[in-house]
């Protein structure tokens, strides 16, 4: 609260005039009377990494849900590539190219591996199917062993590959991801860490949200910090990694 | 306080008056909307301040009535008492529909929402399958005739439905402003939180049955006693099991004034579909199509739409935080 | 009892259940992906009974093409039904919309029977019956007649339920409906716009009833006024045997037949429907769990 590094609310200091990208402006999002993000600005470049760091119940998960339409923000903006998203259905928000892997995955779980993969593809939009397909089997080999299998049967690490694999169908430009690592094993976690990192060097943009920071601050170029609702700290990586407020907050973890 | 309080007991007196002073065709509406007033405000019991959907309410009326009936039919003393048969009768109906809801209470509460809906009504069609099936016991479709001199008078059945109205809306008031009436709106806001403070859910839930069940018991002697005959269609009708659930939606589920509105609303329906006008349509068709619409445009009722603050306040206060729960000695 | 009694009665179960599973398929097809509770499913049922009677005895078309005529046109009002009861529920919490679905359908099942019951008795016959009686001869099997009609019903129900299949296993939007009845908030997070699978699910499932209630008359009888038993049928067989589980439902959907149909003979015939509602009771009490997990969380 008594942070002297405070962000305003349009400060996307010196980059792009970014009518292009994810911008938000001033998001409050409200569950019944509780404000749980208030005035909250941040800005994705395209092919840009950015990550979103915060504690328990900041209001990190609610920022990526009123963004990618699953809950109604009561005030502010959200644009994507110039267009507002205001009251646009969160189908009509993927076929512009926002994905999400949303917490605690949302697989399906009585349906197979290849057949949760199908369902994320977007006729009309992107490759064919079976191209999209090809591609998330190359990126993660693992799934093609397991296509057959059913999705509520993979272990921790491979759900997560598998909702990653499934959001990549639908051919995003922005890919928000909601704590990818929470629950994995730290050598899972590398691996993960890799691919995403290929995917950012292939020019997809990544907001990636973390309750710990190294892995998600060794990959993005800026990251902003939540604090009940409202974002503390910003600046590129490397100043985060040095400041000595998160330091202690969450490095010690 | 106490003078506002009073304040119904005005046109309650004024009501009781009316065999006496009304033309019989309109004492004999009243009668009948009394009786839906009884039912509407027993369903709503559940429904308005639980969230529980009886779609079987006229299960307790069928109960109440065949009971009585059974009695005066098969226990001799009772027929040779007269009058006074038919009241313990009367009496022994209306336990009935008590005791079965105190038992029906432990499978139907562990069903929720759309469940208990589901159950409730298949315990009607169960009913009338059974009724249908026993014809030497109930009569079957043929129905039962008791003698005419368990007849009960239009203004004697007049005045029991009468004072069965106004005992279910006194009930619902009370529970409204009561200790039980708030572990029932803390087990409907939050079956968890409530739990948690220590209400016993089930034990708060079959009460509510119970009391619901009850005077809709008795008004199904009366009403059998009136008439001198009951069938399956008449006592233990789809119709009559629907009318509650309608007449308290149109007038505002969990409003206490809430059925009373509703029924007389349905009740003018009905008086005007049957001597005013002629629809091609049959009358239940209407009753359908009113629920679907009402439903659908305004889910809160009549009542919520016109008074805002004054009856939601009688009704929940704001979703009121779990009640320190162990009933503590007074 | 002899062999071949007891050959005839497995097969009189085996239709009716077979017509159970179809139409509690349909029914639960929509529970499961809509939260819709379909109080007006066995009326639409009866009305798919009344519509093949009217084709078939009243207009003499054959069993087959009426058939064909009722399921397309019971497409129709699948979609009107969709856009007119059950859209202005669309976006409302998914418990709020089981309780008031049930409202609104409870409405809509005692309107339709009504008119149903009233014009019937008006314009085509005083008694409502809905029976079709088509000639279709019946054949042995060893020492066992099977009734052709009997035996039709079957391999209709066969293939409808084997086309279900396929649709719900291999096409785009039946996989959009399993991933509906699965995981709404999945669906709705990779952008599956649950519009279109409700409205697809609700087309398809009153067609589904409807067809099955044609299918139903040609081997027992039906009055307009059984509708709401059939529901309460649709929702023990759904219930049993898990909601929006095709298999499950066929297993659950035959039981019940077989259930009926032998009760129906040591007992007396008017005592199969109460054997269903003790069923029903039976299982709303012993297998909550099947009921809730079938519809999401
Ligand atoms: N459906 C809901 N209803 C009411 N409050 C909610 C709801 N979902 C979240 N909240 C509250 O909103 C706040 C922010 O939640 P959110 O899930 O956005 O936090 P988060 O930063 O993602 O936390 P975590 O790191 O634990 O996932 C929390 O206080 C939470 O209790
Ligand atoms: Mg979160």
């Amino acid at each position: 609260m008594r942070e002297p590094h405070r962000s305003e609310p349009h400060g996307a200091r010196g980059r792009a005039p970014a009518a292009r990208g994810l911008k938000i402006r001033g998001l409050q999002v409200r569950y019944g009377e509780f404000v749980v993000v208030q005035d909250v600005s941040l800005t994705v470049a395209p092919g840009e990494i950015v990550a979103l760091l915060g504690p328990n119940g900041a209001g990190k998960t609610t920022t990526l849900r009123a963004v990618h339409g699953i809950i109604p923000p009561v005030d502010g903006e959200i644009t994507y590539e110039g267009r507002a998203l205001h009251g646009m259905p969160t189908h009509e928000r993927v076929a512009l190219g926002l994905g999400l892997v949303p917490e605690g995955r949302e697989l399906f779980p009585g349906m197979t591996v290849e057949e949760n993969l199908e369902l994320g593809h977007v006729p009309g939009r992107g490759p064919a199917l079976a191209d999209s397909l090809a591609d998330v089997y190359r990126l993660f080999p693992l799934l093609r062993e397991r296509r057959r299998q059913q999705a509520g049967t993979l272990s921790g690490g491979e759900q997560q590959m598998l909702a990653i694999g499934r959001a990549l169908m639908a051919a995003p430009t922005l890919l928000m991801l909601d704590e990818p690592s929470l629950g994995l094993a730290p050598r899972i976690v590398d691996l993960l860490y890799d691919t995403l990192r290929l995917l950012g060097e292939r020019g997809l943009a990544l907001l990636i949200v973390e309750q710990y920071v190294h892995e998600a601050l060794a990959l993005a170029a800026r990251g902003y910090v939540l604090e009940s609702g409202r974002i503390v700290l910003h600046g590129p990586s490397a100043q985060l990694r040095e400041h000595p407020n998160l330091q202690q907050t969450y490095l010690s973890v | 306080m106490s003078v506002r309080r009073a304040l119904p007991a005005v046109p309650l007196l004024l009501l009781a008056a009316g065999p006496w002073i009304l033309p019989r065709d309109l004492v004999t509406a009243l009668l009948f909307t009394f009786l839906l007033i009884t039912l509407a405000s027993n369903y709503d019991l559940l429904g308005g301040f639980l969230g529980l959907y009886n779609l079987g309410q006229a299960s307790f009326f069928g109960l109440g009535a065949y009971v009585t009936f059974l009695l005066l039919l098969r226990v001799p003393l009772l027929a040779a008492l007269g009058p006074a048969g038919s009241t313990v009768a009367a009496l022994a109906g209306g336990a009935a529909a008590a005791i079965s809801a105190v038992l029906l209470a432990y499978p139907l509460l562990r069903l929720r929402g759309a469940y208990f809906a589901v159950g409730t009504f298949a315990l009607l069609l169960l009913l009338r399958l059974t009724v249908d099936n026993l014809p030497q016991l109930t009569g079957g479709s043929h129905g039962l005739y008791v003698s005419a001199q368990h007849y009960l008078s239009l203004r004697a059945a007049y005045l029991l439905t009468l004072s069965l109205a106004a005992a279910s809306l006194l009930l619902n008031a009370l529970l409204a402003s009561s200790r039980l009436g708030m572990a029932m709106t803390a087990v409907r806001e939050n079956e968890l939180a409530a739990a948690a403070a220590g209400v016993d859910r089930f034990r708060v839930q079959q009460v509510a049955f119970v009391l619901g069940a009850t005077p809709t018991g008795l008004a199904g002697a009366v009403f059998g006693l009136h008439s001198g005959y009951i069938d399956v269609s008449v006592v233990l009708g789809i119709e009559r099991s629907l009318f509650p659930v309608i007449a308290a939606m149109i007038g505002g589920s969990g409003l206490v004034w809430g059925p009373v509105v509703g029924a007389v609303t349905l009740r003018a329906i009905d008086v005007a579909l049957k001597n005013y006008m002629q629809l091609p349509v049959p009358a239940p068709a209407i009753y359908g199509g009113i629920l679907v619409v009402m439903s659908l445009t305004m889910p809160k009722g009549i009542l919520a739409g016109l008074t805002r603050a004054p009856q939601a306040a009688a009704r929940s206060g704001s979703p009121a935080p779990p009640r320190p729960a162990r009933p503590r000695t007074r | 009892m002899t062999l071949p009694l007891f050959l005839e009665l497995l097969v009189g179960g085996l239709v009716v259940g077979g017509l159970y599973a179809l139409m509690a398929f349909s029914f639960s097809l929509i529970l499961a992906t809509t939260h819709v509770l379909n109080v007006a499913h066995g009326v639409f049922m009866v009305l798919g009974a009344a519509a093949s009677t009217l084709l078939v005895r009243h207009l003499g078309l054959g069993v087959v093409p009426a058939f064909g005529l009722v399921a397309a046109g019971f497409l129709l009002v699948g979609m009107i039904f969709e856009a007119v009861l059950l859209k202005p529920m669309a976006g409302r919490a998914s418990g709020e919309v089981l309780v008031s679905s049930i409202l609104v359908t409870f409405g809509l099942a005692l309107a339709l029977e009504a008119m149903l019951g009233f014009y019937w008795a008006r314009h085509v016959e005083p008694q409502p019956i809905f029976a079709l009686h088509p000639r279709i001869s019946s054949f042995a099997l060893g020492d066992v007649v099977v009734s052709g009609p009997r035996a039709t019903v079957l391999g209709i129900v066969a293939v409808v339920v084997g086309v279900l299949h396929l649709l719900l296993t291999r096409t785009r939007i039946g996989k959009e409906a399993r991933a509906v009845a699965q995981n709404l908030a999945g669906a709705l997070v990779i952008g599956l716009n649950p519009r279109r699978v409700s409205r697809a699910v609700l087309t398809i499932g009153i067609a589904a009833a409807a067809l099955s209630g044609g299918l139903f008359v040609m081997a027992i009888p039906l009055n307009p006024f059984e509708g709401l038993r059939l529901t309460m049928i649709a929702f023990t067989v759904s219930a049993a045997g898990g909601v929006g589980n095709l298999p499950g439902a066929l297993a659950a959907g035959i039981a019940l037949g077989l259930a009926e149909v032998f009760t129906g003979f040591w007992a007396g015939p008017i005592w199969s429907p109460m054997m269903s509602l003790l069923v029903l009771f039976a299982v709303l009490l012993l297998r909550p769990a099947a009921i809730l997990t079938g519809q999401g969380r």
